[in-house]
């Protein structure tokens, strides 16, 4: 997760405005999931795939991990949609299990196959973004969607605990190895338990000198700081709306077809 | 003028700890003041409570002659002028990159957009924070965070700046980078008071230093003094310049003559060994 955070500093799509980026990954995911089809999830998974990679500058491999992982959950996932029981004796299946039969179909096999892609297509759109947008950014289109100011607030400073927490946990988790806390499981676990009470304790006085540091600067109950710019370029909204079309149509042409 | 001033001071935390006992001092406009003195003498407490951000329990403290009420506009008043830069950087920057950071604020203090831009801009200039100006914080290093901890407060313009422990854990870059700035800042006529446990930063640079143990104030005066007394350091359990003790040892030996004013630095120092060995150059 730190690791997506660093990619999304560094994008070569960073400059480009969030609000189109936004749009553009979210309106193909709905059309993927819409659509719901073999060709289209797999051009989508293509087309993000290539553009995270090519363009925003993810290398390969890294990128390859990311989509591994939700492979994983939804292979485990769609197992129960490919397989079924059923308690025709003329079926041919694998097992037989008083009176059941476990059944592969042709149709359930292809409907996993569909379901897959389309997930994958999902996920990758979304991996488009967040490989592509830094956290502050999001939180302007959150702040255009008009999202309530107290969320965004909050947001904000989850996102710079998440990081001060991660940072105190690692090293507590360093200190603990260094004594071979980690020695065996009788050891493992009061260690484990002391790096957790530690970091709640931790937490709590970190967020008090926080409010202190915030206070000294006047703070009176609202954050307010000074936000990014972006305007889209005639370019990025040009093409944008080509792909919203190019989208639609497909979408018509698959309704009146099929 | 005295632009702040303490008088009888008392301070306890809940848990009944006394951090501060009857603190009496002022400090004068554009007048450099260095708070020296061991781990939990009193400093940090003294610093939060000239702030408004902790009430204490008795005395008064006087911005400008004008005594602290602790109602909501005037701490907010109060808080736009004396500004802190906190020991820890990781305890004082919660935005998500440096322009929020440092944009914070001035939101506070109500100026119009376009201002604060041009502000943020010029304090991102003048601190050198310009390579890493785009980054979120928690991709800096140590050194880069204190650079945007001060650049925070400065960027308020406040009339006075307290420094908790500046160069704390600081590499030596960061270290000459920091203390050339809090040399540069009162010759703009701000006023600087910093607690450090570099005392041969303080001989040098501080008007006045005051020494703080178990909450009181030992004493205060002008570095000579204070540096030249070694009781009173060992009272207050610390130690003396290694330039002072130097010149104090080659005094009393007869190397150095009599009634030589103290060297603040060791440039100085060298300069009187070498007209001792040399006769006058």
């Amino acid at each position: 997760m730190l690791y997506i955070d660093k990619l999304s500093y560094s994008s070569a799509l960073r400059s480009i405005s969030p609000y189109v980026k936004t749009v553009f990954a979210v309106s193909t995911l709905l059309f993927c999931v819409l659509l719901h089809s073999y060709i289209f999830s797999l051009a989508v998974i293509l087309l993000m795939g290539s553009l995270t990679v090519f363009l925003s500058g993810t290398s390969l491999t890294y990128y390859g991990r990311l989509l591994r992982m939700p492979l994983t959950f939804l292979l485990l996932g769609t197992i129960t949609i490919v397989f079924s029981f059923t308690k025709d004796s003329q079926a041919t299946g694998m097992l037989h299990f008083m009176g059941y039969t476990l059944v592969v179909t042709k149709v359930s096999l292809l409907y996993g196959l569909k379901l897959i892609l389309t997930a994958l297509g999902a996920v990758s759109c979304l991996y488009f973004l967040i490989l592509s947008t830094p956290f502050t950014d999001l939180l302007l289109v959150l702040k255009a969607i008009h999202c309530p100011e107290i969320i965004l607030e909050l947001l904000l400073l989850i996102y710079r605990f998440i990081f001060l927490l991660y940072d105190m946990g690692e090293k507590l988790d360093c200190a603990v190895k260094s004594r071979l806390g980690n020695r065996s499981l009788k050891t493992g676990i009061p260690a484990a338990a002391g790096v957790f009470q530690m970091l709640f304790i931790g937490s709590i006085r970190r967020s008090l000198k926080l409010y202190d540091a915030m206070e000294s600067r006047g703070y009176d109950g609202k954050i307010q700081v000074l936000t990014k710019k972006y305007t889209a370029s005639a370019k990025e909204i040009g093409l944008l709306i080509l792909w919203e079309v190019v989208m639609i149509v497909i979408f018509l042409l698959q309704r009146r077809l099929f | 003028m005295s632009i702040l001033t303490m008088e009888h001071i008392s301070y306890s935390y809940e848990d009944g700890t006394k951090a501060l006992k009857d603190i009496s001092f002022s400090v004068e406009q554009g007048e450099k003041t260095a708070f020296i003195g061991a781990n939990g003498s009193g400093k940090s407490t003294n610093f939060l409570c000239l702030d408004g951000i902790l009430k204490p329990q008795s005395g008064r403290i006087l911005y400008n002659n004008k005594p602290i009420s602790y109602s909501k506009k005037e701490l907010l008043d109060l808080r736009s002028k004396v500004g802190i830069v906190f020991q820890e950087p990781d305890n004082q920057l919660f935005a998500a990159n440096v322009v929020q950071e440092i944009s914070f604020g001035l939101f506070n203090m109500k100026l119009p957009r376009n201002e604060i831009e041009k502000k943020v801009e010029d304090i991102i200039d003048y601190m050198g924070i310009t390579p890493f100006s785009q980054k979120p914080v928690h991709l800096l290093s140590g050194g880069q965070k204190k650079q945007v901890a001060l650049a925070d407060i400065l960027v308020m313009e406040p009339v006075v700046l307290l420094m908790d422990e500046p160069v704390s854990a600081l590499d030596p870059i960061h270290t000459r980078m920091l203390h050339e700035k809090i040399t540069e800042l009162p010759k703009e006529g701000i006023t600087i008071i910093v607690s450090t446990h570099d005392l041969d930063f303080a001989l040098q640079w501080a008007d006045k230093i005051v020494v703080f143990h178990h909450g009181f104030i030992l004493k205060s005066g002008s570095p000579e003094e204070i540096f030249m007394d070694k009781e009173l350091l060992v009272q207050a359990e610390l130690i003396q310049p290694k330039v002072i003790e130097l010149y104090r040892e080659l005094t009393e030996q007869g190397v150095l003559r009599e009634n030589l004013p103290v060297p603040k630095d060791f440039e100085i120092l060298k300069n009187y060994m070498l007209e001792a060995y040399y006769g006058k150059i």
